[in-house]
């Protein structure tokens, strides 16, 4: 397996007008493709810093950072970036928002790629919506319109930050098992921050621990658990040993600020 | 048999429609209400009006009266020349309207595309548009005449600095991230500008458009009331030559 993405010594400080704020510092990871690798961290770390830097919203201050070998600026691989909030235009119905990208960036082969999408709506119930304004969906369709307009830009890696936090919790498990479904039947390689241990844990192949601000990795967990949905891996036996793991690596960052 | 038949016709669904159709009951109602009581305003208004005209409590001369105003109609409207009063005050309120509207929708176009204008004009705005622009009035008349362009110069200034301004704030609270979602998909500024900030001012572009034409129709009205009253000098005047 080639490495999708490399984070090699990476440094980034926000420029205010008060002061220099370091976000992250000598941050290094990589994730491999086809890998689901899941961002843990106190709140205000850095962890959208990083997607912004791999989305090239952003620009490192130092360091380097690696798309399938090429540095980021000069990459022309697609990346879909999820947000926290879905973001769909309230104006545009569902299948104008879905398939946004396409009038933004003209694909030669954008026939089969609308094929793709409707697909995507008809297997998680959105097809008969293709027509509705956005506030008449639910919370949990929105998302998963939200997923499938990424999905739309045919990226080879997706950021996903914290994409589930706005949703009750018996939805955000069912969206999770659907993004999960989505993201690995689609091959790709997907990048996740969640504040939710358990939701890092139940998704991805590597989860990768961040100190407070300024973010440097604190430690990357690989993990086997047994199951082929983010529900049933819940079930692993070893499932809250690595919670409790991982738990510690957390929270024992947070005695350290207080002392 | 016919009670089996029957029996589709009390599903849930009628239940529902039953409780909706009170509601729009209770909608209609309610609008009606407020119709009639605007209608009742309105009259009770021009009735307060036209009493305290009538009782010369207040002098018809200056501030006329309904009947007055209603008489002044009809006889315009005998010699045809209402026409060509409306039509000139519907001209000069299009012209007024449609070059305010755009060219402070294109001002807020600017201003939003090049930040640094924008701060570098911003206190030139605010001046402009805490001016009183009635004041301008003068300056206008001697500028371009009393005609048919001072009215409109006239409601062009008193709409354009508002719409830019309206305008200009729409564009400038678009959610943030919202931009940067654009951004991740390589959209380019015009891209943003077309397919998202734009769009999402509409509400904003629609209340602008409505003070507008209020605005905008206040200007001509003024003159046309001025029409009104050189008239109805010139009426009283010779009533006078007459006696
Ligand atoms: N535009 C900015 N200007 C200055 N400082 C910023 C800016 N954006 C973020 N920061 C600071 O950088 C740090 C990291 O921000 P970031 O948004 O990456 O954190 P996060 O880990 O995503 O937080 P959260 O868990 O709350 O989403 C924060 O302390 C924040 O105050
Ligand atoms: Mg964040």
């Amino acid at each position: 397996m080639g490495k999708m993405l490399s984070f090699d010594n990476v440094n980034f400080f926000y420029q205010t007008k008060k002061e220099e704020i370091q976000a992250l510092k000598d941050l290094t990871f990589d994730v491999d493709e086809n890998e689901f690798a899941s961002i843990v961290g106190p709140s205000g770390c850095g962890k959208t810093t990083i997607l912004s830097l791999i989305a090239g919203l952003l620009e490192a201050s130092s360091g380097e950072i690696l798309l399938s070998g090429t540095p980021i600026k000069d990459s022309d691989d697609r990346i879909g970036y999820m947000f926290q909030r879905d973001h769909l235009f309230e104006w545009r119905t569902i299948w104008q928002n879905v398939t946004l990208s396409l009038e933004i960036k003209k694909q030669p082969n954008a026939d089969q790629i609308r094929e793709q999408a409707k697909e995507l709506l008809k297997k998680y119930d959105l097809y008969d919506f293709i027509s509705a304004k956005p506030r008449e969906l639910s919370g949990g369709m929105r998302q998963r319109v939200a997923l499938i307009r990424t999905l739309v830009m045919q990226p080879k890696l997706l950021l996903l930050d914290e994409p589930f936090s706005a949703l009750d919790f018996q939805t955000r498990l069912k969206v999770c098992d659907d993004v999960y479904d989505i993201i690995k039947s689609e091959n790709k390689t997907a990048i996740l921050v969640t504040h939710d241990i358990s939701e890092a844990l139940s998704m991805s192949d590597k989860v990768v621990v961040l100190s407070s601000r300024p973010a440097s990795v604190k430690h990357i967990q690989m993990l086997k658990f047994n199951g082929e949905t983010p529900l049933s891996r819940r079930e692993d036996p070893s499932f809250g040993k690595i919670f409790d793991l991982i738990w510690k690596q957390l929270t024992n960052e947070k005695d350290n600020k207080q002392t | 048999m016919k009670k089996t038949t029957n029996k589709p016709k009390f599903s849930p669904v009628a239940k529902y429609s039953k409780a909706h159709e009170r509601y729009l009951k209770r909608l209609r109602n309610d609008k009606i209400f407020v119709i009639l009581f605007q209608i009742l305003i309105l009259v009770l208004g021009i009735g307060l009006w036209e009493l305290l005209a009538y009782t010369k409590v207040i002098d018809a001369f200056f501030v006329s009266s309904p009947s007055r105003i209603f008489n002044m109609f009809v006889s315009l409207v005998e010699n045809g020349s209402i026409f060509k009063h409306i039509g000139i005050t519907l001209l000069e309120t299009i012209i007024g309207f449609v070059v305010a509207t755009l060219g402070g929708t294109f001002f807020a176009i600017i201003l939003w595309w090049n930040k640094r204008l924008r701060r570098i004009l911003e206190p030139y705005i605010v001046v402009l548009n805490s001016l009183p622009k009635i004041a301008l009035g003068p300056i206008i008349i001697l500028w371009v005449g009393s005609g048919m362009g001072a009215i409109i110069v006239m409601c062009v200034l008193i709409c354009i600095v508002l719409t830019t301004i309206t305008m200009l704030n729409a564009f400038n609270s678009c959610d943030a991230d919202k931009i940067q979602l654009m951004k991740s998909m390589h959209a380019n500024k015009f891209q943003i500008f077309w397919k998202l900030i734009l769009p999402s001012a509409t509400d904003e572009f629609i209340s602008v458009l409505k003070i507008n034409v209020g605005m905008s129709c206040n200007q001509p009205a003024l003159s046309l009331r001025r029409k009104f009253q050189v008239l109805s000098l010139q009426k009283v005047r010779s009533c006078l030559v007459n006696t």
